[in-house]
C-alpha cells in the first residue's frame, strides 16, 4: 500500500449526509413507536416514566408526545402520585380513538370482533357456518357482521383502522393480496373498508392471544390446537415464529410410525389422521359398532352419528374405551410435541381446541408422555395447561396483529403526517391499484343492511 | 328445538339437562349450607320472577340460602355498586345477569377475586374468562330464539317492504345474539325484505320510539321485539295510534301470550324457559361449590310458540295454570 493510501486509511470517513439523515429519521421513527408502545401497553404513565423507559431526554419525549396529542392518540389527564415534589400528570393512551376489526374463519365456525387500539376486544360474536359455505358468502357474512358491530358500538366505518383475519387452510406468504379458493379476500375487505388487512393463520392468532393472557410467564410458549387439524404455534423470546412461507405450525403432519391413512396433504400416516377430531370420531364409531363400548353405541343409536365431543363426553361419563381413545390421542400428540419441546425449550405449553380444553384425560396423557420422553432439563419447570380463552384466543391474537401493524415504526411514520392511518400513502396506493385492476372487487352491502336510530 | 347459538367465547353448548347433581353431591351441598346472592337487571318482569323462583327452589332443596335478590333497575352503576358490596360479604356464590358489557366487567371480576364463585346468566362481559373470572354462563339459546322469531314473523310479511327490529341500545350479549340471528334468517330466507331497526335504552320510551320509527319508515310491515316488555310497550302504543302490525317477540310473558292466543298483533313467540334456567344455574352453582368442573356455556333450547300451542307452552314456561284469557279455543 502506498504511503498516501495508508494515511487516508487512518482518517475515519465522514458518513454521507443522506446516510446521517436516514439514521436520524430511523431513530426518530423508532422513538415515536417506542413511546406509543409504552403508552398503549400501560407500561409508562407519565413523562418521567417515558424518559426512564426510552432513555430519551425531556425535550425528545415532549416532542413525541406533542405529535401523538395532535394525532388524537394521547391525552394528558389528572395528576398522578407524587414521589416528592409536584405530582406528575398522567398520560393516557386514547384506546377508543379508533378500532380494529378481527375475524377467524374456521372449518365450521366463524368468530369476529371489534377491538380498541390497545388490542382489547370490546365486542365478539361466534356462529356456526355451513361446511361448504363459499368464500364469497363468507366475505359477505363478515361484512354484514362488521358493519352491524360498528353500528352497534356507534362507530362509523372510518373508525375501523385495520383488519386482521384468518381463513381456513395453511397460509402462504405475506398477505395483502391473498386469495382464498380464488377469492381475493384481503383486497375485497381493503377496498370495502379502505384500511389495511393482515392475514395470519388461526394458530398464529391463537398463539399471540395466549401469549397476551400471561405475557410475563410465556415469552417462550408453545400452543397446540387440537381439532380436525392439529397445529402448533411458537413464541420464542416474545416473538411469534412465522416460518419461511408464514406456514409454521403444521404439527398435525408429523408422521406417526406405522400409520398409513392418507392425509389431505397427500402424505400417509399424519398425526391428525390418527388423533384429529375426525379420526377420534371414526374410532369412536368403530368402537360403537363392534360392541367394545356400550356408551358410544347408545349415543350412536340415539343420534345416528358420533362426534369427537361424544367420545369426550362418554369418557367423562366413565366409559373405558372412550377414555383410552382420548389417552391415546394425548400420547401421540405428546410424542409429536416432545421434539418441539426438546428443541425449543418453552416455559409453557397451552393446549386448546374443544377436545383438549374439556376434561383431563387427554391433557394427563400428553403431560405424562412429555415427562417420559423429553430431556429432564426442558421439562423441569415446564407448565402444561389448558387454554381458558377458547376461540376468543384467536380473536385476541388477531387484535394484536391489527394494532401492532398500525403502530409499527415505519407504518406509524407513514401516517403521522396525514393524521390517520386511513390516509397512509402506501395504503391509498394499494387501494387505488386494487380498484383499478378489478373494480368489481368492492363487496356490496347485503340488502338487509339496516338504518338505525338511537332513541334517547 | 335444537340449540343453535355458540357461547360468548365460541363454546359449543352443553344442554342444561346434562347438569345433574348426584346423591353424594347433594349430601355434600346440604351439609355445607351455602349462602348465595342474586343480582338481576330487574325483578319486576315475568322472566325475572320465574328465574328467581327456579333458583330459590333448587338452592333451597339443597339447604342453600338466598341471602338477597338485588334489583339493579337496568342501571350499570347500581350493579357495579351492588357487586362491590356483595364481594365484601361472606357469600359462597353470586348469581348475576350482567347489565351491559365492558362497563360491568371489572365489577364482576372483583367477585371472583374475592374468592366468591360467580355464575352468570345470559351474558359474559367481554374480557371475562371462564375458569378464572366466572364458573359458567347459563343461558337460553338466544341465537335460536332470534331465528325462531324471524321464521314466525315471515309468513305475515308480504313480498318486498321492510321488517323492523325494536332493538336495545345497551350492549348486551343476549339481545345482540337475537338480533344477529333474526337478521341472518331474513337475509338468507327473505332477501326481498329490508331489515331496519330503531334502538331504545329506556323501556318507558319504547312506545314513542316505535311510532317515530314507523313514521320515518312507512315501508315497515312487521316488527320484532327483542323481549316482551318493549314489545308490549310498542304494541300498546300502536293500538292507541290505530296502527296494528304483525309482531313477534322473545319471552312468553302474560300479556304477549294473551295477545297471541286471541289472534292479535303478536303472531309468534320465541320463548325462554326462565324457571328451568333458574334451576339450571342453581345446579351449576351447587356443582361448582362441591368441587365439580362445570361446563362454561350451559344452554336451554327455546320454545317455538304459535297460536296452536300457546296454552301448553305457557304451562311449561310458567309452571302454572294458564289464565282464562288464554283458554279461548280450549
Amino acid at each position: 500500500m502506498s504511503e498516501s493510501r495508508k494515511a487516508r486509511a487512518k482518517v475515519p470517513r465522514k458518513p454521507r449526509q443522506s446516510a446521517v439523515r436516514e439514521t436520524e429519521a430511523h431513530v426518530d421513527r423508532q422513538d415515536l413507536a417506542a413511546v406509543v408502545a409504552l403508552l398503549r401497553e400501560g407500561v409508562a404513565l407519565t413523562r418521567l416514566e417515558l424518559e426512564a423507559e426510552t432513555g430519551l431526554g425531556r425535550a425528545a419525549v415532549s416532542d413525541r408526545l406533542a405529535a401523538l396529542v395532535d394525532l388524537g392518540l394521547v391525552q394528558e389527564g389528572e395528576a398522578g402520585k407524587s414521589s416528592g415534589g409536584r405530582a406528575p400528570r398522567l398520560i393516557g393512551f386514547r384506546r377508543n380513538a379508533g378500532a380494529v376489526l378481527v375475524a377467524v374463519v374456521g372449518q365450521s365456525t366463524l368468530g369476529m370482533g371489534v377491538a380498541d387500539l390497545a388490542g382489547t376486544l370490546v365486542f365478539e360474536h361466534h356462529e356456526a357456518t355451513a361446511a361448504d359455505l363459499a368464500p364469497d358468502a363468507v366475505v359477505a357474512r363478515l361484512v354484514t357482521l362488521f358493519d352491524w358491530a360498528l353500528e352497534q358500538l356507534s362507530f362509523t366505518s372510518e373508525h375501523a383502522w385495520s383488519i386482521a383475519l384468518s381463513l381456513p387452510g395453511p397460509m402462504e406468504g405475506p398477505v395483502d393480496a391473498a386469495s382464498w379458493l380464488g377469492v381475493p379476500v384481503a383486497m375485497q375487505l381493503m377496498t370495502r373498508y379502505r384500511c389495511s388487512v393482515h392475514l395470519r393463520s388461526r394458530i398464529q392468532m391463537m398463539t399471540l392471544g395466549e401469549m397476551r393472557q400471561s405475557p410475563a410467564a410465556h415469552s417462550n410458549l408453545l400452543v397446540i390446537d387440537v381439532g380436525k387439524e392439529i397445529n402448533a404455534g411458537v413464541i420464542s423470546a416474545g416473538h411469534l415464529h412465522l416460518g419461511a412461507q408464514h406456514s409454521a405450525g403444521l404439527l398435525g403432519h408429523t408422521p406417526v410410525a406405522g400409520a398409513v391413512d392418507l392425509c389431505w396433504c397427500g402424505n400417509n400416516g399424519c398425526l391428525e389422521t390418527q388423533v384429529g377430531s375426525a379420526a377420534l370420531a371414526a374410532d369412536g364409531r368403530a368402537a360403537a359398532i363392534d360392541g367394545r363400548s356400550d356408551a358410544l353405541a347408545a349415543v350412536l343409536a340415539s343420534k345416528g352419528a358420533l362426534t369427537a365431543i361424544d367420545v369426550l363426553q362418554c369418557a367423562q361419563g366413565g366409559d373405558g374405551v372412550a377414555a383410552e381413545l382420548l389417552a391415546n390421542a394425548g400420547r401421540l400428540i405428546g410424542s409429536a410435541a416432545a421434539t418441539l419441546v426438546n428443541v425449543l425449550n418453552p416455559s409453557a405449553i397451552v393446549l386448546t381446541g374443544r377436545i383438549a380444553q374439556t376434561g383431563d384425560m387427554l391433557l394427563a396423557a400428553f403431560r405424562e408422555t412429555l415427562y417420559r420422553t423429553c430431556h429432564p432439563l426442558v421439562t423441569r419447570d415446564l407448565i402444561t395447561l389448558r387454554s381458558v380463552l377458547g376461540s376468543s384466543g384467536s380473536l385476541v391474537g388477531a387484535a394484536i396483529v391489527a394494532t401492532d401493524a398500525l403502530f409499527e415504526a415505519d407504518t406509524l411514520a407513514g401516517w403521522v403526517g396525514t393524521g390517520t392511518p386511513l390516509q397512509h400513502p402506501a395504503l391509498l396506493a394499494r387501494i387505488d391499484e386494487a380498484e383499478r385492476q378489478r373494480p368489481e372487487l368492492s363487496v356490496q352491502p347485503p340488502s338487509t343492511f339496516a338504518d338505525s336510530e338511537l332513541a334517547s | 328445538m335444537s340449540i343453535e347459538g355458540l357461547g360468548p367465547h365460541g363454546e359449543l353448548a352443553t344442554p342444561a339437562d346434562q347438569l345433574v347433581i348426584t346423591p353424594a353431591q347433594a349430601a355434600t351441598a346440604s351439609a355445607a349450607r351455602y349462602r348465595v346472592a342474586i343480582v338481576l337487571h330487574t325483578t319486576t318482569s315475568d322472566w325475572s320472577r320465574q328465574q328467581t323462583a327456579g333458583i330459590v327452589a333448587t338452592l333451597g332443596a339443597h339447604s342453600a340460602v338466598v341471602t338477597e335478590v338485588v334489583d339493579c333497575g337496568f342501571d350499570k352503576d347500581a350493579q357495579i355498586a351492588s357487586l362491590a358490596r356483595l364481594a365484601g360479604q361472606k357469600l359462597d356464590a353470586i348469581i348475576s345477569i350482567p347489565i351491559g358489557n365492558a362497563a360491568v366487567a371489572d365489577a364482576h371480576r372483583q367477585v371472583s377475586r374475592a374468592g366468591t364463585k360467580l355464575l352468570l346468566m345470559d351474558n359474559a362481559p367481554t374480557g371475562l374468562l371462564p375458569g378464572g373470572d366466572y364458573v359458567s354462563v347459563v343461558s337460553a339459546d338466544n341465537f335460536g330464539l332470534g331465528r325462531t322469531c324471524a321464521e314466525l314473523l315471515s309468513p305475515h310479511l308480504a313480498e318486498g317492504g321492510a321488517a323492523g327490529i325494536l332493538s336495545f341500545g345497551i350492549d348486551f350479549f343476549a339481545t345482540n345474539e337475537r338480533e344477529i340471528a333474526f337478521r341472518q334468517w331474513m337475509e338468507t330466507e327473505r332477501p326481498d325484505l329490508t331489515v331496519r331497526r330503531t334502538r331504545f335504552e329506556d323501556i318507558a320510551r319504547a312506545g314513542d320510539t316505535v311510532i317515530d320509527f314507523l313514521d320515518t319508515h312507512p315501508d315497515i310491515k312487521g316488527l320484532f321485539g327483542l323481549w316482551d316488555e318493549p314489545a308490549i310497550a310498542a304494541m300498546d302504543a300502536l293500538k292507541v295510534a290505530g296502527r296494528e302490525l304483525p309482531m313477534t317477540a322473545v319471552d312468553l310473558g302474560n300479556e304477549v301470550a294473551i295477545e297471541l292466543a286471541r289472534g292479535g298483533m303478536i303472531k309468534g313467540i320465541g320463548a325462554q324457559q326462565p324457571y328451568a334456567q333458574g334451576e339450571a344455574v342453581a345446579r351449576a352453582c351447587l356443582l361448582s361449590l362441591v368441587g365439580e368442573q362445570v361446563a362454561s356455556w350451559v344452554v336451554l333450547p327455546g320454545l317455538r310458540v304459535g297460536p296452536g300451542n300457546v296454552v301448553e307452552s305457557y304451562q311449561v314456561v310458567w309452571h302454572s295454570v294458564v289464565p282464562q284469557e288464554l283458554m279461548l279455543d280450549r
